[in-house]
């Protein structure tokens, strides 16, 4: 299909301690869409994160197929998939990992640097626009409070627009309300720009934002649940 | 690493732990103020020595017979010597070329007789190098072309209890085998500072050596130069001209023992440099290190976005080459007013020596002075750097060996 981003087949991840082998996710199938806005859901140990890990090119899978935009990461080296992740991917991490030593703007703009981005002040300035923090993009992470500092990643992540961003827990460190502002940011970023996002996540709130639920228990999908246009709608107003 | 961002994160990583950072480029500055006073203190010394060779009569090179540096045989002669001496003159680097002639001989006066080694010189050209020639403490140092004239050293003088004016009665080996005598009046006395030294003074005019001993020509061309950082060249260039049979060597080899010292001398400055900067570095890595560990979430978080492993290195390089330039900075601060004192004022090591200042026959300065110039900049900017730049390399590959992994959570979920 034209608009697949990621397609998953038959994938499997063990992790071996010793003797002991952990198998974190057991034949997963599972295909992601451009414009979905998608929660992983999942009690500890289901394989979120390491889902996200393979998605994202940080890990291969033992068995099975990952296809990013349409490229096995299997069969990618190390540096090219850094390089799928500096120009195509966008993170957002739960303890929102911001350098401590940059401002807002230069958090940033440091990652439009790494790609070699032209105009990356003003694209940077932009992405914080989007994220309502205009007034604080002099400050250091330490000078913001934590909702700020996460839509400091969300800019970040989004700054370069990336066709796929994700997010793990992303709002686990937040507020009902920072949390809610957050995702609705989110929502529009996709809406406005035509990203995609996939998040891992136990939070109730960010489940009700998503527009695709997908359940994993045990490594395996166990349900995988598209809400109507309607309903997305309904929340937006 | 391009983009001044990057720069900026470097040096503000730097600040981050201020402290630790303080401390290393104090470390680098201390390795350096030390490694550098010893350069300074080497130079010096080496320059010292290069100075006292030639001023000893040794110059920077001499032009001898091809056989002269197996046999050490004073009797073998230049066969061309005007036309060698006006050869070395000619080059634009040389600034004298005074022809010698030596023989052994004895020396007498009434009773008592010495041993001494005639040399025969040519008295314009010694008096514009030569310290012995410009030692003379009573009389007078010989004139050009002047006959049955000697100057000797003092403890020649003691030993044959003459005085200035007096007359030698010198006996001495023609080139027939024959003894050949003369009588020399004292015109001069040296004293040099060593009794030693002033035992084996007997300078005669070059033209007298030929009458007396039946030897035509000079054995040696001692060539004394404007640069002594050029012997290589000049010397290359001068045996280029020279005929077949005569060869330039260069004062290491003529004196055998000096420059084995300098060699090694060398060698134990360097082996001490070495040490300093060691201990340096794993200071600097070990600090480095701590960083690093410190921050390896942050680096799983740049490489997790994506940042390449060069980039990452270049960073962690970046903040070493700061502290290697800074730490540069201040051990030249550190140092320079040390070198200054040792190069205006030395070190006088004269009551290390017990009053015997000469070696190998080169007078020996006491006094060591230490060499301050421009070169310190590079030497300080270069070891500061490769110090930090070892100090790195395992901190580096440290970096970019992060997981990118545990920038997400830790916890599986």
């Amino acid at each position: 299909m034209p608009d697949t981003l990621v397609e998953l087949k038959g994938v499997t991840k063990e992790f071996r301690n010793g003797e002991i082998v952990v198998r974190a996710l057991r034949g997963i199938d599972l295909v992601i869409r451009q414009g979905d806005f998608m929660a992983l859901v999942g009690p500890s140990g289901s394989g979120k994160t390491t889902l996200l890990n393979l998605i994202g090119g940080l890990d291969v899978a033992t068995s099975g197929t990952v296809h990013v935009f349409g490229r096995n990461l299997a069969r990618m080296s190390r540096r090219e998939r850094a390089l799928l992740r500096l120009e195509s991917l966008g993170f957002v991490f739960q303890a929102y990992n911001l350098i401590p030593v940059l401002t807002a703007r230069e958090n940033v703009e440091f990652v439009l640097e790494l790609q070699g981005a032209p105009d990356r002040r003003r694209r940077a300035l932009d992405a914080l626009k989007e994220v309502a923090l205009e007034a604080e993009i002099d400050r250091r992470p330490s000078e913001i409070s934590g909702g700020q500092q996460q839509r400091v990643a969300v800019a970040r992540a989004v700054a370069a627009r990336p066709k796929l961003v994700l997010a793990d827990e992303p709002t686990a460190n937040l507020d009902s309300e920072n949390a809610e502002a957050l995702l609705k940011m989110m929502r529009t970023l996709r809406d406005e720009h035509g990203m995609t996002f996939l998040f891992s996540t136990h939070d109730p709130l960010v489940v009700s934002w998503a527009s695709r639920v997908v359940k994993l228990r045990d490594g395996r999908v166990v349900s995988d649940e598209t809400r109507d246009s309607e309903k997305e709608a309904a929340r937006d107003a | 690493m391009r983009g001044s961002l990057t720069n900026r994160y470097a040096m503000r990583s730097l600040r981050r732990n201020l402290r630790r950072t303080l401390l290393s480029i104090i470390g680098v500055a201390i390795g350096i103020a030390v490694a550098l006073f010893m350069a300074a203190l080497m130079r010096g010394s080496d320059e010292l020595r290069v100075r006292s060779i030639v001023a000893s009569g040794f110059g920077h090179m001499r032009i001898a017979h091809a056989e002269w540096e197996q046999s050490r045989d004073p009797d073998l002669r230049l066969e061309n010597w005007r036309a060698e001496r006006d050869t070395a003159l000619a080059l634009p680097e040389v600034e004298v070329a005074a022809p010698r002639a030596r023989k052994t001989a004895l020396l007498a006066f009434g009773t008592r007789v010495v041993g001494a080694e005639l040399l025969g010189v040519d008295p314009v050209a010694e008096l514009r190098f030569n310290r012995i020639a410009q030692a003379v403490d009573e009389g007078r140092y010989l004139e050009a072309g002047e006959e049955g004239a000697v100057v000797v050293g003092a403890t020649i003088t003691e030993h044959l209890d003459v005085e200035l004016h007096d007359d030698l009665y010198l006996t001495v080996v023609g080139r027939d085998g024959q003894m050949q005598y003369a009588m020399l009046r004292i015109v001069g006395i040296v004293r040099t500072g060593s009794r030693e030294m002033d035992a084996g003074v007997s300078h005669v005019d070059l033209g007298e050596f030929m009458r007396i001993t039946g030897y035509e020509g000079a054995g040696e061309i001692t060539v004394v130069l404007e640069d002594p950082d050029e012997i290589p060249e000049v010397a290359e260039a001068l045996a280029a001209r020279l005929p077949e049979g005569d060869v330039v060597l260069p004062w290491q080899v003529v004196l055998p023992t000096q420059g084995a010292d300098a060699q090694n001398d060398a060698g134990f400055m360097g082996m001490i440099i070495v040490i300093v900067m060691l201990v340096v570095t794993l200071g600097i890595a070990s600090a480095r290190m701590t960083a690093i560990l410190e921050r390896k979430r942050e680096f799983a978080v740049l490489l997790a976005l994506g940042m390449k492993g060069r980039q990452v290195v270049g960073l962690v390089f970046l903040e070493s080459v700061a502290t290697g330039a800074l730490g540069a900075a201040l051990g030249l601060l550190l140092v320079t007013p040390l070198v200054h004192y040792t190069t205006t004022e030395g070190i006088d090591f004269g009551a290390l020596m017990g009053g015997d200042f000469h070696i190998e026959g080169v007078l020996i300065d006491p006094v060591i002075y230490s060499d301050m110039g421009l070169w310190m900049i590079p030497q300080a900017l270069g070891i500061g750097l490769l110090a930090t730049f070892l100090a790195s390399l395992y901190p580096a590959w440290l970096a970019v060996r992060t997981d990118p992994r545990s920038a997400l959570s830790l916890r599986e979920g």
